[in-house]
């Protein structure tokens, strides 16, 4: 009987291969084949190493340029968004920078939003470009989803919370048009869905849904997206990180003890071990 | 200027932040100082000279002290898992930290931050805590057939179904020992035992019980919830990765490896 799972560990012992690149000691640091310091320095945008990375492929500066627009619509500097809340936070209690930062980024990773509702919010419409090809319809399609979230609406991508709409949306469809994008079909399905949406549930897209479908008909996978988007609240993180960091100790949003409501068991006392047993 | 269609929803919020765990009863002159403080109705000040760190734990995360038995079998588990070696994916973590002079503060968190994946880490207990619920419900049988056939003449790699894998072509022994010892219990662990009778049938497959699958089917029959198992294992990882990461603290980058360029392989560039 043979053991591959053994023969395949023992092959990688002690072994890095990388598709990526690395560094060659005296040499240069190579990045997908690119010389990084002579090839890819002053030469490309944050962004487009950023997707070389993920991807292996050099992007396009348009691409990558709407990418970091996307990344300021996901950056505001409000601590009251639950991410940056932890960036305040972080910086009244003197947390160092990236610890802070990070952890609000980390906060962010998230089903309701961030990086982390983006997944959902492609699989969504992929299913319903193909619920579509099947015969349903909008309206069917939203009924299974209600069904399947105890009678209510609860659709990735096109439902917010705080409020409704997204001013992201129209903004990011103003960059798009002015670095020369046209809609695909994703775009276009996830804007008659909208449509839709907001003429008989009062529910219109957000910018999860709207990138989402963008990005999809830019050929990215949820997974690859997932990656590549992992850090895009941060800049709102540091500005509340920054403004915090920068008062006084301790003061943001100072709670008293009455800004807790108590709702446990009342004042007890232990019980005796035997009434443990 | 863009348009704006955005508008509130009529979400009404809360007041104030409402909890079930900590009371504080302020000090007369200064809402913002607690004079006394009471975990799930009891004097912080009596848990700490009657109490130990067990019965805290599941007093914070349960709401209850625990039964003699419970904490037992948790106090077990929680030793059991207390290191599971330096190779584990949190320990290289917090050891790379804290060979490199991470913020001391920052390594605890790095490394349960990295062993947080589905592939041994906290989501794996999740994972296996979700599978077993539902199979351990159906017949032993229909579930063996559902992994049908085996290999024959490999060895398996990797996850059979969430809970029950396979390391490096054989079944993990400690899991599997330390499943036997469990079972040995007063406490009646009805899904662990059915886990030890489907690890039975797995004879010879070179798939076990995994470390993830085991924590989860000893936390189902204490009847802790999912959400609350995946962080107990993180509680119960953290000794060993803060030792590791302690134990790096300020040696020299030479005491672990560093791969020379001959055994760090970038594809197109290789002699």
């Amino acid at each position: 009987m043979t053991n591959k799972a053994l023969e395949k560990m023992r092959h990688h012992h002690g072994l890095i291969q990388s598709t990526k690149g690395g560094w060659r000691i005296g040499e240069a640091v190579y990045n997908h084949g690119f010389n990084m310091l002579e090839e890819l320095v002053g030469e490309v945008s944050y962004f487009q190493l950023v997707l070389l990375n993920v991807t292996g492929e050099l992007k396009s500066k348009q691409l990558c340029d709407w990418l970091e627009a996307s990344y300021i619509c996901m950056s505001w500097p409000d601590p009251r968004i639950w991410c940056n809340y932890i960036g305040a936070l972080s910086g009244a209690s003197r947390t160092t920078p990236a610890a802070g930062i990070l952890a609000g980024t980390l906060a962010s990773d998230s089903k309701m939003y961030g990086p982390g509702s983006l997944p959902n919010c492609m699989k969504f419409l992929k299913g319903l470009k193909s619920n579509l090809s099947s015969g349903m319809n909008f309206e069917e399609v939203i009924r299974l989803n209600r069904d399947s979230n105890d009678g209510k609406i609860n659709i990735p991508g096109f439902s917010r919370p705080i409020a409704k709409g997204d001013e992201r949306v129209g903004a990011m469809q103003r960059v798009g048009k002015n670095l020369g994008f046209t809609k695909g079909s994703f775009e276009i399905l996830a804007l008659e869905f909208e449509t839709h949406l907001k003429n008989n549930h009062d529910e219109s897209i957000n910018i999860g849904g709207y990138t989402s479908a963008f990005l999809l008909d830019q050929g990215f996978t949820p997974e690859t997206v997932y990656e590549f988007t992992s850090t895009r609240v941060t800049a709102g993180v540091q500005a509340c990180y920054s403004e915090y960091a920068n008062k006084a100790k301790a003061d943001f949003l100072p709670l008293s003890i009455e800004d807790i409501a108590y709702t446990g068991q009342p004042v007890r006392q232990l019980p005796t071990k035997k009434a443990l047993k | 200027m863009t348009t704006k269609n955005e508008r509130k929803r009529d979400d009404v919020f809360a007041e104030s932040t409402p909890t079930a765990i900590c009371l504080e009863v302020a000090n007369p002159t200064n809402e913002y100082i607690a004079q006394k403080r009471y975990l799930r109705g009891y004097d912080v000040e009596s848990l700490a000279l009657n109490c130990d760190f067990i019965d805290s734990l599941y007093l914070n995360l349960v709401g209850e002290l625990p039964e003699e038995k419970v904490k037992d079998v948790l106090n077990q588990l929680m030793v059991a898992y207390s290191n599971l070696g330096a190779r584990y994916v949190g320990s290289r973590a917090a050891m790379n930290a804290g060979i490199g002079r991470t913020n001391i503060s920052h390594i605890l968190p790095i490394a349960l931050c990295a062993s947080s994946g589905s592939v041994d880490g906290s989501q794996a207990v999740i994972d296996a805590y979700i599978n077993i619920s539902k199979l351990s419900k159906a017949d032993i049988t229909d579930v063996l057939n559902q992994f049908k056939p085996f290999p024959e003449n490999d060895l398996p790699v990797g996850e059979l179904t969430a809970g029950f894998n396979s390391l490096a072509g054989n079944r993990d022994p400690i899991a599997n020992s330390l499943l036997k010892q469990f079972l040995k219990c007063s406490l009646d662990l009805s899904t662990t035992n059915w886990c030890s009778n489907i690890q039975d049938k797995l004879e010879n497959t070179g798939f076990g019980i995994s470390l993830g699958g085991l924590f989860a089917s000893i936390c189902i029959d204490l009847k802790i919830d999912k959400k609350t198992s995946l962080v107990l294992f993180q509680i119960a990882i953290a000794p060993s990765l803060a030792a590791f990461g302690l134990e790096k603290y300020g040696k020299p980058l030479t005491e672990m490896p560093f791969l020379s360029e001959d055994k760090y392989k970038i594809e197109g560039k290789e002699d």
